[in-house]
């Protein structure tokens, strides 16, 4: 068999374009929800470093349901459970909400951010605490409040030991955008699926799909390869006596 | 001597999984098959060369959603049936050397299934297209209509025809044939249609007719009344029939397939000509639509 | 111009200050002595409330605390008007030798990046590492960042400038290059509180000294009253320990 019968290139060459068209969504549902993401993560491991009383629980319960549930499930969940739990409470309180005019990708924009600040949390946590204790120490002796402290001093570098894993959650991210199309929102795998149905010729529209992510990972990995390296400037040197 | 037993276990355990299948269908194939003996002589002649020894029936596993009213569809009493179920049912009694057996599965499950032998034959109210008589084998005789139509929210007046869509949403599965009619039509008309595509199955998608995410849907008429009474979803056809095209089985496009082809095609004909299709059709639908 | 009164402090279970009263005045250069364990270090993290007593009383200048009920307002107060140099120099990893000076200067001090960079130079110039202004730590010998770090404090202008065991973690040639600028320090006229192990320094420096073991001071008493003329039995067997070749008067 050659190897023109085996997958037709000419057709995945025709495709490219037509799948590049989801780059764009993907993208943007992407570093919406790692913005977002690192905010609620960032908020979350204060509230379990600090232990904050009521936000503590709440955010543990957070926190497991995100890690511990489907992502599917979670976009299945509030795309199309949320619009018949209203028309179940407008049937009853003669409610009107009009959940139609809510964007499908707003939808994803929430449920990613959700989704993804809870790990990030957790990273987030881990890098502060792993902050020397006598750099807090010496930035609350020259009477710097909490805030200051963490602005200044922790944040800067707990950043540093966080990169590594904020960009591995970010290239993950990146390809859970995938389950978009669940909510009918077209992104790389949406388009691919949807040029595939119709020709039929599903291996190489998943291969073109599957490549497109690829670099675009790639891409996104040598960014935070640079990243990590601007930020780790103060490490380089020799102990010299 | 291990591999074997576990080829046995294996074998007795997918016995009992379908036997659910097969009681309500051995009846039924051991009634008929005085009945078939003559008319289906040469079906059996034909048959002998591909029969396995030790069979006395080929399998063949059939793909279907099961979640289709009413073509393929789970019923009440946890029995999986249906026009399209049924239709295959009459073509066993009608060739004993045949035995089906379905399973359900996701849309988009349907044809990659076939590909990988998963399944031998699809039964979903397929229509034919260009693309997919290039690729796979379909069955010479239809055995129903697919007629689309518009579905929109009940009370709705002011969606009658798609031209009417300018500016408005219509939502399809991706990869059915309703989608290939919108994606023609709209290619052919100046793109005026704003096209959401969807993974899900036709519940999902009547849902958000009725919570006006999209405005409409095309679909087949009757399934869309099925769905609505057994879902309770507010959604009713409007205007004019949009297509009318005949359904086939759909067979893998190989030596196998061929010979599948051959048998069902037979039995197709002859449930046909003596009627009983159109009498099934009328049992269902209270129309003909094997015509 | 520092008076303890009362002070108890407990980690658990553990009691680690037993009722500390203690007098500091202005100006004088206290070293605070004592074996492991008893206590030096909690006393001085107690002033800058690094540590919560559980009970009581600090006076520092005109700033009254009773540790039963203290305010964070009251703690920043405290901190805004002492200075702490610590055993592992604990500079800002991420920032130059002049930025971690400048650090309290700007953020605490609330002064103009050009005024607190002035500022910086006079003092690292006083520590003599002017050279080294765009270091960062990882660049430097222990030496340098301590000598680092005392510029840090004293450019805060504290009323008083706590040092916890400052030459500890020093290899022995550097010691004394820190020892210096804690000397020229002294020689000032900053009140300066150091707990340490360097019994010259002490001996030299020092104004007073206080020893202490298991969480009480069990002498205090000026400088060279304490090394010539040790009252108790467990200050001189102390003494005895630490410098074999003591000899001292009765």
């Amino acid at each position: 068999m050659q190897a023109n019968e085996l997958l037709d290139f000419g057709y995945m060459l025709q495709l490219i374009p037509r799948v590049a068209a989801g780059i764009p969504v993907s993208l943007s549902i992407a570093c919406v929800a790692f913005i977002f993401g690192i905010l609620l993560g960032f908020a979350v491991a204060l509230v379990k470093i600090y232990k904050v009383p009521v936000a503590l629980q709440i955010s543990q319960v957070y926190v497991s349901f995100m890690r511990g549930t489907p992502l599917l499930v979670q976009i299945f969940l509030s795309y199309y459970g949320l619009p018949l739990v209203l028309r179940y409470l407008s049937s009853i309180y003669g409610w009107n909400i009009d959940i139609s005019s809510i964007h499908a990708i707003t939808f994803m924009y929430v449920s990613f951010s959700l989704n993804v600040g809870a790990y990030l949390s957790e990273t987030i946590r881990a890098a502060i605490l792993s902050v020397n204790k006598g750099q807090i120490e010496a930035a609350e002796a020259l009477g710097m409040t909490t805030p200051q402290a963490l602005r200044r001093i922790i944040i800067p570098q707990a950043a540093v030991v966080a990169i590594p894993n904020l960009g591995n959650s970010f290239i993950s991210l990146l390809k859970d955008t995938s389950l978009a199309f669940a909510a009918s929102v077209p992104e790389i795998i949406g388009h691919a699926k949807i040029a595939a149905a119709r020709s039929s010729k599903f291996f190489e529209a998943y291969i073109v799909a599957a490549i497109m992510y690829w670099l675009i990972c790639i891409i996104f990995e040598r960014l935070v390869s640079i990243a990590e390296r601007r930020l780790r400037r103060h490490e380089r040197g020799v102990i010299n006596d | 001597m291990k591999k074997l037993s576990i080829l046995t276990i294996s074998i007795m355990i997918f016995a009992l999984l379908f036997t659910a299948c097969g009681q309500t269908n051995s009846t039924q194939t051991s009634t008929s098959t005085d009945s078939t003996v003559a008319a289906g002589t040469s079906a059996t002649t034909d048959s002998s060369s591909t029969e396995p020894a030790t069979t006395n029936a080929q399998i063949i596993k059939v793909g279907t959603m099961g979640t289709y009213e009413p073509f393929s569809y789970v019923n009440a009493d946890n029995k999986l049936t249906g026009y399209d179920i049924e239709v295959l049912r009459l073509i066993e009694k009608t060739d004993a050397s045949i035995k089906f057996e379905f399973v359900a599965g996701p849309w988009d499950s349907l044809f990659p299934g076939l590909d990988a032998d998963k399944f031998q034959l699809l039964g979903n109210q397929i229509t034919s297209n260009p693309d997919r008589e290039a690729k796979y084998l379909l069955t010479d005789n239809t055995y129903a209509l697919c007629v689309s139509q518009l579905i929109v929210k009940k009370g709705r007046t002011d969606i009658k025809s798609l031209n009417d869509l300018k500016g408005k949403k219509i939502g399809t599965t991706v990869g059915d044939s309703f989608t290939r009619i919108l994606e023609d039509w709209n290619n052919a008309n100046g793109k005026i249609l704003d096209i959401v595509y969807y993974e899900e199955d036709v519940t999902t998608l009547l849902q958000d007719v009725v919570n006006g995410r999209i405005d409409a849907t095309l679909n087949d008429p009757i399934m869309a009344v099925a769905k609505a009474k057994a879902k309770n979803l507010e959604v009713e056809p409007v205007g004019d029939r949009i297509s009318a095209d005949p359904t086939y089985f759909i067979i893998k496009k190989d030596a196998a397939g061929e010979e599948i082809k051959k048998k069902v095609d037979a039995a197709l004909s002859k449930i046909r000509e003596d009627g009983s299709l159109s009498k099934l059709s009328i049992e269902w639908f209270g129309v003909d639509y094997s015509k | 111009m520092i008076e303890i009164r009362n002070l108890h402090k407990s980690f658990g279970n553990n009691r680690v200050l037993k009722g500390i009263d203690l007098n500091v005045a202005q100006g004088s250069v206290m070293a605070v002595l004592g074996p492991s364990g008893s206590g030096k270090s909690t006393l001085l993290r107690c002033i800058n409330l690094l540590e919560h007593p559980q009970a009581g009383t600090l006076k520092i200048g005109d700033l009254q605390i009773d540790y039963h009920r203290v305010h964070k307002k009251e703690i920043l107060e405290v901190r805004k008007n002492t200075a702490m140099v610590f055993q592992g120099y604990n500079l800002f990893a991420h920032k130059t030798a002049l930025e971690n000076i400048t650090e309290g200067l700007i953020v605490v001090k609330k002064m103009s990046k050009k005024a607190a960079e002035n500022e910086a130079n006079k003092y690292l110039e006083k520590v003599g590492l002017s050279e080294k202004a765009s270091h960062y730590p990882v660049q430097l010998s222990g030496g340098q960042q301590q000598r680092i770090a005392i510029a840090r404090a004293l450019a805060m202008k504290p009323d008083v400038i706590l040092f916890d065991e400052p030459t500890s973690a020093l290899d022995p040639e550097l010691v004394q290059e820190v020892l210096g600028v804690m000397k020229k320090v002294a020689n000032e006229g900053i009140t300066m509180i150091v707990v340490t192990h360097e019994i010259n320094f002490a001996r030299d420096v020092a104004t007073d000294v206080v020893f202490m073991d298991q969480g009480l001071i069990i002498e205090r008493a000026p400088a060279n009253e304490f090394f010539r003329n040790p009252r108790e039995e467990r200050t001189k067997q102390f003494l005895l320990q630490i410098t074999p070749d003591y000899n001292y008067v009765i």
